[in-house]
């Protein structure tokens, strides 16, 4: 039988043009994967020589869709360099900022980029097609509409604390820059937050939020599948298993958490943890242990370096390379992000269960993703109630400004794990490093020829129409790929380029 | 009428404020009968279909109406375009242009794609359509104008308000004529300062100014805002339909502007003999400088203390 050996260079974002995915397909079976980020922005090189506060306008612009989170970051890496702690009470505001985009971006990303696969003619054949295309079809199907409504309404409170979403900068090192926000303001934060409740657990679980936040085994889950078949988790099980997502996209990689929700007392620890998980095994964050690779990467090759040391000088065209990102390891492994990887991290019993009998499959993936909702929705009515017991108190301390220094910021964004780094010399911004979720789970190979994290996911998969790699989309878009958020810095004295094909 | 979205160099950051439209935005699409062929979050046409769109158009078969490009064009390492290909392969550039010979209507939502933007002074040459900075020319050159004779139209913003857009859109299908200032930029939407409607204004009256963040004053002198020099009707038109950054205390970037990003700090005003180099619009240094003398000595004790909590 002679082999049937396909090349596929296929565009797969739904947030931004700038992700393609090359695949070789042997008898329709996915052999070989790459991961291209086909666009360099070269943020950190913009931020030489600026301002060091300056990071705090730049950053957010990296990503029109987790804005805030950049901003979080920059302030919490020139908190670390300026060795300040914000007030509590800020630490309150910056939480309801941040849980906002990031609960937003979960809602608009399930129903606007991921369940709308279902409603394609590609599925014109199974029992599921009419009602996916009622619920889930673009523009018109019933999710696609009050996602789009809910999320603004989830996106004012980002608003009211900051003056809009995206792209503000009410977060500063040292807490916030809005000093004014109080009762008025709060109870409209709340009212927002109980409508979201309310559109969660009437439309989306049929059930309160607790009971989602209870679901702690795999027989509770498949309870309440059984006992809401008409919730969007039921809907969504029943075709993800129908389409067979419980068996592919898995990597068998272990999970990367930032932590999420810092704590107001003590802003460095967060509420939900940070940490890896691989192996079965937790084990906190040893920063160091990051580092960036570019052996096939469009850069001047170096030894894999810290981010706070990584000098990149971009070279196109370089031998085996094939995208504009690095590939960000930790102990030299690669690593995956995201909503299930802060499940996994945190322990929840609910997802070690599902890892086990499912793997990181697309199914379970994207099943964290739509659950966390419900955990965010109830931290953020907490931390309302105490930001209106505290909303007299100070937000902000002004931080003495160092002239020179270093420091890194880590939290989470929507897509997972985001970490800045900074260096100032005589008061300039002097290197500037940036690794972001996607960063992690789009990365390319690495030198010992480890693929990146969605690689992984694809190599295996089968492929059933190469007009409409369906599954190849299904794989992807299960880890919410944003690329414009891989920047790279490029160092202007040295730079060489070979350009074309 | 018809739409094709493309995104070059940018953050998306404009197609989410898009989405924070205050209506319902795909009701309004097809109330006004203009039907979206291709945006990347919002389509959902399979790779094939896109490709056999794109060529479609490309070769005259389908008409295409309306063009909005969000992000700067992309001209960088060394004006190669390699820093943003279309695929993988060519620079994007070369789509850009090839699309842009075939819109009726060419609409650069966005800094970036009006006048540059982030990354416009970087590497990364990134050139607006139409413009780079103030500079007429851009990408697609001085001379240029749609198939149907029209000049690209500039929304700025970093990112746009949705308001600006949708109300372009609905001129665009209503045949509305669309006054166009000597940046390209729609004047009807961008006839008003930032400045205009910020909650600070009694403080900016009596140079009640602040230092340092929060401590409820107006920030124009110190905080950098670019409020009174910016065009935009962010004081008017509301962020989300509830706030605005100076009302929180953010000062204006000037997003707007065809200089943006500035290249000095965004957090410090700068200053001559301590009044702003910047000045209001059209306004007299001297004059200024008496007027706000005395506005600080008349002050009212209530600003003076800083008791409005803005
Ligand atoms: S803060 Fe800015 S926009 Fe507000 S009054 Fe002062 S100068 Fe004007």
């Amino acid at each position: 039988m002679s082999k049937r050996v396909i090349e596929l260079n296929i565009p797969v974002n739904r947030v931004e043009g700038d992700l393609d995915i090359k695949v070789k397909i042997e008898n329709g079976v996915i052999v070989d994967a790459k991961s291209v980020g086909t666009l360099y922005r070269g943020f950190e090189n913009i931020l030489i020589g600026k301002d060091p506060l300056d990071a705090l306008v730049y950053t957010p612009r990296v990503c029109g869709i987790c804005s805030v989170s950049h901003l979080l970051a920059s302030a919490k890496t020139l908190e670390n360099l300026y060795e300040v702690t914000p007030p509590p009470q800020a630490v309150r505001l910056r939480n309801l900022s941040i849980l906002s985009e990031t609960l937003q971006s979960d809602l608009r990303q399930h129903y606007l980029m991921f369940m709308v696969d279902f409603a394609h003619k590609f599925y014109e054949e199974k029992s599921f097609y009419t009602q996916a295309n009622e619920l889930y079809a673009p523009f018109k199907g019933k999710f696609a509409k009050s996602t789009l409504q809910i999320t603004k309404d989830v996106l004012k409170v980002v608003a009211i604390l900051g003056g809009q979403w995206p792209h503000t900068s009410h977060i500063v090192p040292g807490g916030v820059a809005s000093a004014n926000i109080c009762k008025i303001e709060l109870f409209d934060v709340r009212n927002h937050l109980l409508k979201t409740q309310k559109y969660l657990e009437e439309e989306i679980y049929l059930t309160s939020i607790g009971a989602i936040q209870n679901l702690q085994t795999l027989q509770d889950l498949e309870e309440y599948i059984q006992k809401y078949p008409d919730s969007q988790v039921a809907i969504f099980s029943h075709l993800a298993k129908e389409c067979k997502l419980d068996e592919i996209g898995k990597t068998g990689y272990g999970y990367l958490s930032y932590g999420n929700i810092d704590d107001p007392q003590n802003p460095t620890n967060s509420l939900i943890k940070a940490g890896v998980y691989s192996d079965g095994i937790y084990a906190p964050i040893e920063a160091e242990k990051i580092t960036e690779d570019v052996a096939y990467s469009w850069y001047e090759k170096e030894k894999p370096l810290h981010p706070s040391e990584g000098k990149t000088v971009p070279k196109y065209a370089k031998d085996e390379a094939y995208s504009w990102t690095k590939a960000p390891r930790y102990a030299n492994k690669p690593l995956q992000t995201g909503p299930l990887a802060e499940y996994m991290v945190e322990q929840n019993n609910l997802f070690i269960e599902l890892e086990k009998s499912y793997g990181d499959s697309v199914y379970v993936r994207q099943l964290a993703r739509l659950l966390r909702p419900a955990k965010y929705i109830a931290y953020m009515l907490e931390m309302t109630e105490e930001a209106v017991n505290g909303c007299r108190d100070d937000v902000y301390i002004s931080p003495k400004k160092k002239k020179s220094g270093t420091g890194f910021g880590l939290t989470s964004a929507a897509r997972g794990a985001l970490g800045h780094w900074i260096e100032v010399e005589n008061g300039k911004i002097a290197h500037y490093q940036i690794i972001s979720p996607t960063t992690w789970n789009g990365s390319p190979k690495d030198a010992d020829g480890n693929y990146g994290a969605w690689e992984k996911a694809l190599v295996g998969l089968n492929i059933t129409d190469t007009d409409n790699p369906m599954e190849l989309g299904h794989v992807i878009r299960s880890f919410d790929p944003c690329l414009v958020c891989t920047v790279h810095s490029v160092d202007n004295e040295a730079v060489s380029y070979k350009i074309g094909f | 009428m018809n739409l094709y979205w493309l995104q070059s160099g940018g953050c998306s950051g404009d197609s989410m404020s898009l989405l924070n439209y205050e209506g319902n935005l795909f009701e309004l699409f097809e109330n006004i009968g203009l039907e979206v062929l291709w945006h990347p979050s919002l389509a959902n046409i399979s790779p094939k279909e896109h490709d056999t769109l794109l060529e479609n158009i490309l070769n005259d078969t389908k008409e295409l109406d309306i063009l909005c490009i969000e992000g700067n064009v992309v001209m960088g390492p060394d004006g190669s375009g390699m820093f943003d290909t279309f695929r993988g392969g060519e620079p994007k550039y070369k789509l850009i242009e090839k699309l842009s010979q075939k819109a009726s209507y060419i609409v650069a939502v966005g800094t970036c794609a009006s006048f540059g933007g982030i990354g416009s002074y970087d590497e990364m040459q990134g050139l607006g359509l139409g413009y780079l900075h103030e500079k007429k020319g851009g990408f697609l050159g001085k001379e240029f104008l749609t198939k149907k004779g029209l000049p690209i139209i500039n929304l700025p913003g970093c990112p746009i308000q949705p308001k600006a857009l949708v109300t372009i859109l609905q001129k665009i299908v209503t045949d509305t004529p669309i006054n166009l200032n000597k940046n390209s930029i729609d004047e009807s939407y961008y006839n008003f300062t930032v400045h205009q409607g910020c909650t600070r204004n009694e403080y900016h009256e009596y140079k009640v100014e602040e230092n340092d963040f929060g401590e409820n004053g107006c920030m124009f002198f110190h905080l950098g805002c670019k409020g009174p020099t910016t065009m935009a009707p962010c004081n008017k038109y509301l962020w989300n339909e509830v706030n605005s950054k100076t009302r929180v205390g953010v000062p204006c970037f000037g997003c707007t502007r065809p200089d943006f990003p500035q290249q000095h700090p965004f957090f410090e005003t700068q200053n001559i003999v301590g009044t702003p180099l910047e000045l209001p619009k059209g306004v007299d240094r001297a004059h200024y400088l008496a007027y706000k003398d005395m506005a600080w000595a008349a002050a009212p004790k209530r600003l003076a203390k800083r008791k409005q909590r803005v």
